[in-house]
């Protein structure tokens, strides 16, 4: 079990060293000016403790507000100063533990942390389905960037399948000379939008294509600039665009490995991901519509999960569709 | 503007090589009404002045007056389109639209204005309105819905940061359109569209505010509700002023204020019926109508998840 403590306290790390040392335990410790940063990087359910002795009043109120939002972490709360005037306000808040200027002068004992995280788990949102994590699911990371990545490995990317819906209206409305013209434009319009995250367009079709993200694992910013390219198509649409329309298209996510080869010499190419998410994209998805698998919901930005639907199961896939913005 | 030396002689020389001293008053009095030449020279109207010599006094007046660009756009525009149904090119105005440009000023053909590159510096006016002269405008404008509330709910810093969030989010907006903030009060402000199609600009950029207002408020709002702001877009023919009292006095503001207080929700935008019709129906298409009354027709953009 992992647990991070945010602290700049030296009396902090003493009281946990008695935990460091059983096997079953580790803990590692952030400065409490990190706190925000690095709790994106904690798996989900994973115990933390903030120290908020040494914050003024009002940092620590809006730390406490901060904390109070993590409800997929269990958080206990550190007074290594003795300056928190009312304890039960963090229990009030959510919080698990609360250890005192007073506790500290003792080590912390493994027992005490068992009921901790015993009664830390009754907080916590229940969990229909054993989250994997990454090497459970088989996933060779390609890190998060290109550098490391060559031609001829196998690797886990982030995938976007994007393609422009009402193909058959917009060929007879544009012709084909016109139609071309339109979709280069809306082809560097997606690159332009992707590259900034690492995305590169990895094969194109007549309307639409396959970008590649790489993946450490983590971070999975290709969530959020999908629904961005969702929500934003009727600003993009008049503003970067002149043809009295408004583009719509379909977007699925899915993280799973490929060989990687360079654009262009991908024809022969056998993978299961690729063909997921194209049988996704091209079969299951409705116009105008965001999909992701089950693995990419897990990388959902917290705040938005609500924002996605269970639609389904598809070719043994749990699906999810982000709901329409009105 | 600073209107360097080497600027200063090749105005002169542009003015004294290109045409006769009548032209040349002709050109001046468009800026500076009833400009006597004599009289500013001090030589007696029944003596000839030479044409260096007027040519000095004029651009000595003009950056008096802080009227040099205005005069050079005057120049470019006889040089393109010629004076009294003549061809009159004139000379040295390559070499000063150069001079112009090294110091971010730029020319806009659309408004026969030198404006100032908005990569280089943004200010109020964009380097190129005349206080009390009269331009068209589109407005922005904002307020934090319950500031009051919200102020006495919550600790001066979270306020403090959350409202420099909404700043950062509106200038990220408007910056990459032009629109010049003119106003900001911490609850809300008023933002300024001149150049190119202004009320599209506008009306994009409040649009992007609601988008981006949605995103915030799932992913970073500090405070435990979300972030209220109501938007408006208005435009209309007003005299430029420094003066943000004078400002908020014109018609205009106090319409766009109405607009913003009474038929607006949170999180949307109402435009007015003088931006509606400047906009394509493609773009209208997304906003829809608001019961404003009789003689008015408003439309309000929003965004919702599905339920």
């Amino acid at each position: 079990m992992n647990i991070t403590v945010f602290t700049d306290s030296k009396p902090v790390k003493t009281a946990f060293e008695k935990i460091e040392k059983n096997k079953a335990y580790s803990v590692a410790f952030f400065p409490v000016g990190d706190l925000k940063k690095e709790i994106k990087k904690l798996p989900p359910r994973s115990l933390l403790y903030v120290d908020l002795g040494a914050l003024a009043a009002p940092e620590q109120k809006k730390t406490l507000t901060f904390l109070e939002k993590q409800d997929d972490h269990m958080v206990g709360v550190i007074d290594s100063k003795g300056s928190i005037p009312d304890m039960a306000e963090a229990f009030h808040r959510g919080s698990c533990d609360f250890i005192g200027k007073g506790l500290l002068k003792n080590p912390l004992d493994v027992k005490r942390l068992k009921g901790v995280l015993e009664y830390g788990e009754k907080l916590l949102p229940e969990v229909e389905e054993e989250t994997k994590t990454a090497a459970q699911r088989d996933y060779i990371l390609s890190g998060d960037s290109w550098k490391g990545i060559k031609a001829g490995n196998e690797y886990t990317f982030c995938f976007m399948f994007i393609e422009m819906d009402n193909q058959k209206e917009l060929k007879r409305s544009f012709g084909a000379q016109n139609l071309e013209k339109v979709i280069t434009e809306f082809h560097d319009y997606v690159a332009s939008l992707v590259a900034p995250l690492m995305g590169k367009i990895w094969m194109w079709m007549d309307f639409g294509g396959l970008i590649l993200f790489p993946f450490d694992g983590e971070k999975c910013d290709v969530i959020l600039a999908g629904i961005k390219l969702m929500m934003y198509r009727g600003i993009f649409s008049v503003e970067d665009f002149d043809y009295d329309m408004i583009f719509s298209f379909r977007i699925a996510l899915h993280i799973g490995n490929t060989v990687y080869e360079i654009r262009g010499d991908t024809g022969e190419l056998v993978s299961d991901s690729i063909n997921s998410i194209f049988h996704l994209g091209q079969k299951y998805a409705k116009p105008g519509n965001l999909y992701l698998t089950e693995n990419m919901m897990e990388h959902v930005p917290h705040g938005l999960e609500k924002s996605f639907l269970d639609d389904g199961i598809y070719e043994g896939r749990e699906i999810f569709r982000m709901r329409q913005l009105q | 503007m600073k209107v360097t030396g080497s600027l200063t002689t090749l105005a002169t020389k542009a003015l004294a090589e290109s045409m006769d001293l009548n032209t040349m008053v002709a050109i001046v009095r468009n800026l500076i009404q009833n400009y006597d030449i004599h009289v500013q020279t001090g030589i007696s109207d029944s003596l000839p002045i030479q044409r260096q010599i007027a040519a000095q006094q004029i651009i000595k007046d003009v950056k008096a007056k802080n009227l040099f660009l205005p005069i050079i756009e005057q120049l470019v525009i006889i040089h393109s389109k010629g004076y009294m149904g003549k061809k009159f090119p004139v000379k040295n105005l390559r070499q000063i639209i150069m001079q112009l440009r090294e110091q971010g000023i730029i020319y806009d053909r659309e408004n026969e204005l030198f404006v100032e590159d908005p990569t280089v510096r943004r200010t109020r006016n964009w380097g190129a309105l005349l206080e009390g002269r009269e331009y068209l405008f589109s407005f922005l404008r904002l307020d934090i819905v319950g500031n009051s509330k919200l102020v006495r709910e919550y600790s001066e810093e979270d306020i403090q940061d959350t409202y420099e969030d909404l700043r950062l989010m509106v200038s990220d907006a408007i910056d990459r359109r032009n629109g010049r903030i003119w106003s900001w009060e911490g609850d809300g402000g008023l933002i300024a569209f001149f150049f190119s199609n202004k009320h599209l600009y506008s009306t994009l950029s409040a649009m992007d505010i609601v988008h981006r207002l949605f995103l915030y408020n799932q992913l970073d709002c500090r405070l435990k509700s979300p972030l209220g702001v109501r938007l408006a877009v208005h435009s209309g023919i007003m005299e430029y002023t420094d003066n943000e009292e004078e400002l908020k006095r014109t018609d205009i503001i106090k319409k766009i204020v109405d607009i913003e207080a009474k038929f607006t929700n949170p999180n949307s935008v109402t435009i007015s019926d003088t931006v509606e019709p400047m906009l394509d129906k493609v773009l209208i298409d997304q906003f829809r109508p608001v019961d404003s009354g009789k003689h008015s027709k408003y439309y309000n953009y929003s965004l919702r998840w599905e339920q």
